[in-house]
């Protein structure tokens, strides 16, 4: 064999993919030469590299996403509970009592993503943190004192029914929407003003209190401890997602599928 | 896990577990809600491992492998148990990531798709080291096919047999695959070694079958 032996056909001999003839070739040259052979165990090095690079395990938003997505799967099999359609247009006709109007814009709003449905996490993994009935009384306290941003959803003799997370009366939502990270504050004030209202008496919507439990034991944990006005089972940089407008302060934040938060954007005043 | 190259698989092809994978797999498929849960905590590690270092990217790796597990969740009824369900998985969540990096080879990379707050909340367990952050960046020079064959098999323990079903080639292929790969990394890689550097060797010679 004239000059040395590419490191390619190195491989493939150790690899015992080389034909017949040319595996005889390559043992007689090995056999004569220290560069070649230097290659060849190089080459076996190359594995023992690859084998060392630590495998981190599955981190826990990444899981807990997984386990929300392939719960909303299975409610979606399972149950009449509609699913969010691909691509809804977005309502936006906001029917807001003027009153409920000003008050919203006069405290500016917080907005919530959070990746799709935390509720899926615990009914999912089996792991049952019970997700619903802790987190929900633990915060139920918490906003009583804000009662003035919930003002708006908790209309007096409205239709909507009594808000059984103790203390957030948010509308819900599955609008589908997908919300981008650079444009996530003015969808959401627009969604926020179309859903909170169609919440309460718009078709297709749910009332706050059917929200499902660990959706809702997640919007509460990433509202804080503020008014949570809004849930929507809708898209995040084309991920299901859930976006959640609370009250007070006013910022917005962007979570994760599993309730990690993912982006926040500030409401600033409707404009 | 990533040891030695030794011994390749105790993971997931080694003992079964209580409920088997494929009375998990039956049950969800006749209306059970949690078996596909469970089947998917048991192997969502490997999966994942799987999915990270064949993309490289933990954002698109949670992509890959949420894409992969809806798909397995809704085709569970066309499993016909002619390998075994992890090799299954395996393979739905490889394809799912072999798609994607076709996918994304085919049209450059638009800027700012990653979504850097995820990412930054994605804690890593097991820092990489400057070595590993060094093997990572070279073995995404590497295309597809020969990445996936690679990083089953010499970065995670599959034996060929298991990566030759899972990819759906022969043993050969993914022997081929491997030693290409390998023979590609070691110019990247030489300087990992405390040789005085990699002898020499002749241009790539086309002399495999």
């Amino acid at each position: 064999m004239r000059g040395h032996v590419d490191a390619e056909s190195l491989a493939l001999y150790a690899e015992g993919q080389l034909s017949r003839g040319r595996t005889a070739r390559v043992r007689a040259h090995l056999s004569g030469c220290a560069d070649c052979g230097r290659t060849e165990a190089a080459l076996a090095s190359v594995t023992t590299e690859l084998s060392q690079v630590p495998v981190p395990p599955l981190p826990p938003a990444v899981a807990a996403r997984l386990d929300a997505a392939l719960s909303a799967e299975s409610a979606r099999r399972a149950g009449p509970e509609p699913a969010p359609a691909p691509a809804p247009p977005p309502r936006r006709s906001p029917r807001w009592s003027p009153g409920a109007l000003r008050i919203l814009t006069a405290t500016a709003v917080t907005l919530v993503v959070a990746g799709g449905v935390g509720y899926a996490v615990s009914q999912f993994s089996g792991s049952t943190t019970s997700g619903a009935s802790a987190p929900a009384g633990s915060s139920a306290a918490k906003p009583a004192h804000r009662s003035i941003q919930a003002g708006p959803f908790v209309t007096p003799g409205g239709p909507m029914a009594k808000p059984n997370t103790g203390s957030s009366s948010a509308a819900y939502a599955q609008t589908g929407t997908n919300y981008q990270r650079g444009t996530l504050a003015k969808q959401a004030q627009r969604q926020l003003a179309a859903d909170t209202v169609s919440g309460m008496s718009g078709p297709g919507q749910v009332a706050a209190a059917r929200i499902p439990a660990q959706l809702r034991t997640c919007a509460i944990q990433l509202a804080d401890g503020r008014p949570l006005l809004l849930v929507d089972q809708a898209r995040y940089q084309r991920r299901p997602a859930i976006v959640i407008v609370v009250g007070d302060p006013d910022k917005a934040i962007a979570a994760s599928y599993s309730c990690v938060p993912l982006h926040s954007a500030r409401l600033t005043a409707r404009g | 896990m990533a040891g030695q190259p030794g011994p390749a698989l105790s993971g997931p092809w080694g003992a079964q577990a209580d409920p088997p994978d494929a009375e998990l797999l039956r049950r969800h498929v006749t209306g059970d809600q949690e078996a596909f849960g469970q089947l998917f905590l048991r192997h969502r590690d490997r999966l994942w491992a799987v999915a990270l270092r064949t993309l490289g990217d933990p954002d698109e790796a949670a992509d890959a492998l949420q894409d992969a597990m809806i798909s397995a969740f809704r085709r569970a009824g066309d499993f016909r148990g002619e390998s075994a369900v992890t090799t299954w998985l395996h393979r739905i969540v490889v394809n799912a990531c072999l798609d994607r990096m076709r996918r994304r080879a085919a049209r450059p990379v638009a800027g700012g798709e990653h979504d850097l707050d995820l990412l930054a909340r994605t804690p890593q367990a097991t820092p990489d080291t400057d070595v590993s952050l060094d093997v990572l960046a070279a073995l995404r020079t590497l295309g597809p096919d020969q990445r996936a064959a690679l990083v089953m098999v010499d970065m995670l323990g599959y034996s060929v047999a298991d990566t030759a079903e899972i990819l759906g080639v022969s043993p050969g292929t993914v022997k081929s695959r491997c030693a290409r790969g390998r023979a590609r990394l070691l110019p990247q890689l030489a300087h990992l070694r405390n040789q005085p550097g990699v002898p020499r060797v002749s241009p790539p010679a086309e002399g495999e079958e």
